[in-house]
């Protein structure tokens, strides 16, 4: 996965995972192999949530039956790394 | 019997066509079939939300013994009445990892092979199964198997289509679990339609868009979360969505606005339990569908409100709902030992309050045990949720608190633990014992458990420290 650790995606994706899960449910080595299930515990709900508000955050579009499979909604690395491949512009600056 | 049909099936942007959810069906009949013996014992069968999931349910139903439903989750299979040791429990392809849980639990596996044997088998007659044992969640605590005649079903189904102006051919989506019975009843209604059946993710709202605005689809059976999302997230294309746009739990009325304006379609309530099917569904024409009413109830269906059903309340006042149906349950339990339904002058209690309006239509207004149906359509018995946690190793005492938002219901705990207890502990406990949607979205530790001086939990400060977090 290529995803660095001092990344602004990286932090607003984290942001926003955060504040949809609530204060009680953000552990404490919270990071990118921080699984979005059993880590931040979101539920099916919750991960709908949070893929609507990337979308919105971040001005993407998922691809419909390709982008969300549970391999990318694994962890937050993983959904950082689906985020920075709808973004271009992003991709094609580092 | 009324006519039905196996569905074409629409799931992750490919087609099943029917034939092939036959030849399927007909493969794994066989293999349940041998797996039986011919004895007339009932079989369970894990049924996942997947065009496997319906070719199961058309080859378990085939044959004629009682058919329970499991999800296919084994934490949600009821333990507390245990399912009878010995039975049979079929498993798909995709859940044969369940095998070991089923042991565990007395059952005895039987696995479906991905090319089933025998798929160039004779046809068979569709639902000749005589019921299903669904899983309420219970009026004394507990959850309860409920017996449901097969043609019962079918009726009810068959009314509820008509109520909503829907026919033979109409396609139906739906969100919620096959296994469940919202989505039994979705799987009964697409065989009677004989149309086609779209079965959508649980995150994927983009392909549920796509999937929705398919010219196929006549009614979209969402759940109410679902439905939110749909009204707020960015369109790339035209606004469509089926014309029937059906709900099992209420929305507030900035949800109803939202997706009426974005679609031109309003969301409808429906009004069902396990032990009855549908009691009351909104057939209204479009521009007379509300937000706050559930619609009337089913022709056929008499319904009051009140204590007692021989002294019904005046329209306008709230009560427990009382119903008469031709479409009751057989009994609690697993066939054939069942406990018939306790009647009250011929009227069933509902654990539910509500109350009728001066035209007859129905609204809701909670419940009377300890349940609440989630934002996904799935009824939570906060009462064995409270148990379940109570037994785990550091926790004292616990408070669950109902939380209301926009889309519905979900609700919190407040635990009252040792010092050394940790959230991460618990929430792996919990993961490692109840389903996703029984898990409390929001939880505290507390030292000791907020309470009133007459010694009762204080509800109003554990939402405050629902909302503080707690120890984390």
């Amino acid at each position: 996965m290529v995803v660095s650790a001092r990344d602004p995606v990286l932090d607003a994706t984290r942001a926003l995972v955060e504040r949809i899960a609530g204060p009680g449910r953000i552990p404490v080595d919270a990071g990118l192999e921080t699984r979005l299930g059993d880590g931040y515990w979101l539920d099916s709900i919750e991960l709908l949530e949070v893929l609507v508000a990337c979308e919105s955050e971040f001005g993407i579009v998922f691809d419909e039956a390709r982008d969300l499979d549970a391999g990318s909604l694994e962890t937050l690395g993983t959904l950082t790394a689906l985020i920075r491949s709808k973004q271009p512009t992003v991709r094609e600056g580092r | 019997m009324v006519p039905v049909q196996i569905p074409d099936v629409l799931a992750g942007g490919r087609w099943w066509p029917r034939d092939e959810i036959d030849a399927t069906a007909r493969g794994w009949r066989v293999t349940i079939r041998e797996a039986l013996d011919d004895a007339p014992r009932p079989v369970a069968a894990a049924i996942p939300s997947s065009p496997g999931g319906v070719a199961l349910f058309v080859a378990a139903t085939s044959i004629p013994v009682p058919v329970m439903l499991l999800p296919p989750d084994a934490r949600a299979w009821r333990r507390d009445p245990p399912i009878p040791p010995g039975t049979t429990v079929v498993l798909p392809p995709s859940l044969v990892r369940l095998a070991p849980a089923a042991q565990r639990l007395g059952l005895s596996p039987c696995l479906l092979a991905d090319r089933p044997r025998g798929a160039s088998a004779p046809p068979f007659t569709l639902l000749q199964s005589p019921g299903m044992v669904l899983f309420t969640s219970g009026t004394t605590g507990l959850p309860r198997p409920v017996y449901r005649g097969m043609a019962a079903l079918l009726d009810n189904s068959a009314a509820r289509l008509s109520a909503l102006g829907l026919a033979a051919g109409d396609g139906l989506v739906v969100g919620a679990s096959l296994a469940h019975g919202n989505g039994l009843n979705r799987l009964l209604a697409s065989m009677l339609l004989g149309g086609t059946l779209g079965l959508l993710g649980p995150v994927d709202h983009r392909l549920a868009l796509a999937t929705l605005a398919r010219p196929e689809f006549t009614f979209w059976s969402a759940t109410a979360h679902f439905a939110d999302v749909l009204g707020r997230c960015t369109l790339t294309g035209p606004a469509v969505v089926p014309r029937v746009c059906l709900l099992s739990s209420p929305v507030s009325r900035a949800v109803f606005d939202a997706f009426l304006e974005r679609y031109g379609v309003p969301l409808r309530q429906n009004y069902s339990s396990s032990e009855t099917s549908c009691i009351a569904v909104d057939g209204a024409p479009a521009p007379e569908v509300r937000p706050g009413t559930i619609g009337r109830p089913l022709p056929g269906l008499d319904l009051r409100i009140g204590d007692h059903p021989d002294a019904p309340l005046p329209p306008g006042t709230t009560g427990r709902i009382w119903v008469r149906s031709p479409w009751l349950m057989e009994g609690y339990g697993f066939p054939p030992d069942l406990e018939c339904p306790r009647l009250t002058a011929g009227w069933w209690p509902t654990r539910d309050l509500g109350a009728l309006d001066a035209e007859g239509r129905l609204s809701l207004a909670g419940r009377i045990d300890d349940c609440i149906r989630t934002r996904e359509g799935r009824i939570v018995n906060l009462f064995a949720v409270a148990n379940d946690l109570r037994a785990f190793g550091g926790v004292r005492a616990v408070e669950i608190v109902p939380l209301q938002g926009p889309a519905g219901s979900s609700f919190g705990a407040v635990l009252e633990c040792d010092p050394l207890t940790t959230l991460a502990a618990l929430r792996r406990k919990l993961s490692d014992t109840l389903p996703p949607w029984s898990w409390p979205r929001k939880m505290a530790l507390v030292a000791a458990l907020p309470r009133l001086p007459n010694g009762k939990a204080d509800r109003q400060a554990c939402r405050a420290a629902l909302d503080e977090g707690g120890w984390s």
